[in-house]
């Protein structure tokens, strides 16, 4: 392929990708995508196909991401759901020149200590996966059934201070699971997520 | 707040949280909900969230439940919760009381934020006609009629149970429209809120929905 034609496919693929902001829909294919985790290795999301899939979107120096760590919810949520087969994937956007950007040693000693039970966690340094999925917040979780459909997207919970018992919560991102992973129909397969807002730039 | 720092209104937009206080109301006395005055918006990259920068005052009103309460010095406290952005975001908490004999220790900046609250839209010189939601399986379509002008702008009201992504909120002569999805899908929204700006000023509204159609 001559240059200029790679240029105008290269330029046609971002200008798609702009247009998807509006985020994946509920019952469609979610956006596949190509990322290196914190140990170097690169993925794409369709190795994963047949598996139950989760999304979730991290900034270890987000109050919200901290409380959830800190006090074993997410990871919790993590092994549980590891021993029923579901593949736990944690998607990291954030600006390189953000103040909150780690590096991959930082990322993966932090969440070492906090007892993280995911699969992975991927940098999304160009920023281009948290474009496709309208990723808005940390956390926002996703989930994928086997045939790489979306069925949940949004909030972890109803509760965004925890002001409440952990049983009187809303468990919307983990009701979903259970419903998948049982057959059932997913109630609530949308909700607003709550956290910081994802560093899609060095000053947000 | 420093310099650049923001916090949110009672709908923070696509991302953010609402200022949070529990009172602490002695016997004989009531409070209000929080009357906030009129915010601002700020857009960063399609991400739309409303606040308050550098410096806010939310307002509530005590009232007495009687004449003479007989309590000498009432105090009233409040236990606050917020979440304050500028580039990273910090959930932050605070108690604080007042002495409501006290006479008030900043009036300037009482009669500063006084002058931002927003005005009822019964003051309006555009006026709400109707409300429907047009509803096409798991996406609402509401539609805001009006009658004597235009508006400028409009911020929606929190929305409840339901996801507004709120950049595509479309002010077209007559109308505001703009959709949105319900948690559940069996969840109907029953009414609308939120402010009307027109020549620079805020009106305050809550209408039920009049028609809720599906098709």
């Amino acid at each position: 392929m001559n240059q200029r034609v790679m240029l105008v496919t290269v330029m046609l693929v971002i200008a798609s990708m702009v247009a998807l902001a509006d985020g994946p829909v509920i019952g469609e294919k979610a956006p596949d995508f190509t990322l290196e985790d914190t140990h170097g290795n690169t993925h794409n999301l369709s190795d994963f196909e047949g598996k139950v899939v989760v999304l979730e979107w991290t900034n270890p120096n987000c109050p919200f991401v901290v409380r959830h760590y800190r006090d074993d919810l997410m990871p919790a949520l993590q092994r549980k759901y590891a021993e029923k087969g579901v593949v736990w994937l944690v998607i990291n956007t954030t600006h390189p020149e953000h103040r909150d950007f780690e590096t991959n040693e930082s990322l993966n000693a932090i969440f070492e200590e906090w007892n993280a039970a995911y699969h992975a966690q991927f940098v999304d340094l160009d920023v281009i996966v948290g474009r496709a999925y309208d990723a808005r917040t940390t956390p926002h979780m996703y989930i994928i059934c086997g045939n790489g459909m979306l069925r949940y997207n949004g909030a972890i919970d109803d509760d965004p201070r925890g002001s409440n018992p952990h049983s009187e919560r809303v468990q919307y991102f983990q009701n979903a699971l259970e419903q998948l992973l049982e057959g059932e129909e997913i109630e609530t397969p949308e909700t607003r997520p709550y956290g910081c807002s994802v560093k899609y730039t060095k000053d947000t | 707040m420093e310099q650049d720092w923001y916090i949110y209104w009672e709908n923070p937009g696509d991302a953010g949280i609402p200022v949070e206080v529990s009172w602490e109301v002695p016997d004989g006395f009531s409070i209000s909900e929080l009357i906030y005055p009129t915010p601002e918006r700020f857009d960063t990259q399609g991400m739309i969230s409303y606040g308050y920068k550098n410096e806010a005052l939310i307002l509530a009103k005590v009232t007495p439940e009687q004449q003479g309460h007989g309590i000498p010095a009432p105090v009233i406290s409040a236990r606050v919760s917020w979440m304050v952005c500028k580039e990273s975001c910090i959930l932050e908490e605070g108690t604080t009381g007042i002495n409501i004999k006290e006479s008030n220790p900043q009036p300037e900046t009482f009669e500063r934020f006084r002058q931002k609250l927003p005005k009822s839209v019964d003051q309006s010189p555009v006026k709400i006609t109707s409300i429907d939601a047009t509803r096409t399986e798991n996406r609402i379509v509401v539609t805001i009629h009006l009658d004597g002008g235009s508006v400028d702008d409009f911020f929606p009201g929190p929305p409840g149970n339901f996801l507004l992504s709120h950049k595509d909120i479309q002010i077209q002569d007559g109308t505001i429209s703009y959709p949105i999805r319900p948690y559940t899908a069996s969840s109907e929204i029953k009414e609308v809120s939120g402010l009307l700006f027109i020549n620079g000023t805020a009106y305050k509204f809550k209408e039920i929905i009049h028609n809720n159609q599906h098709q």
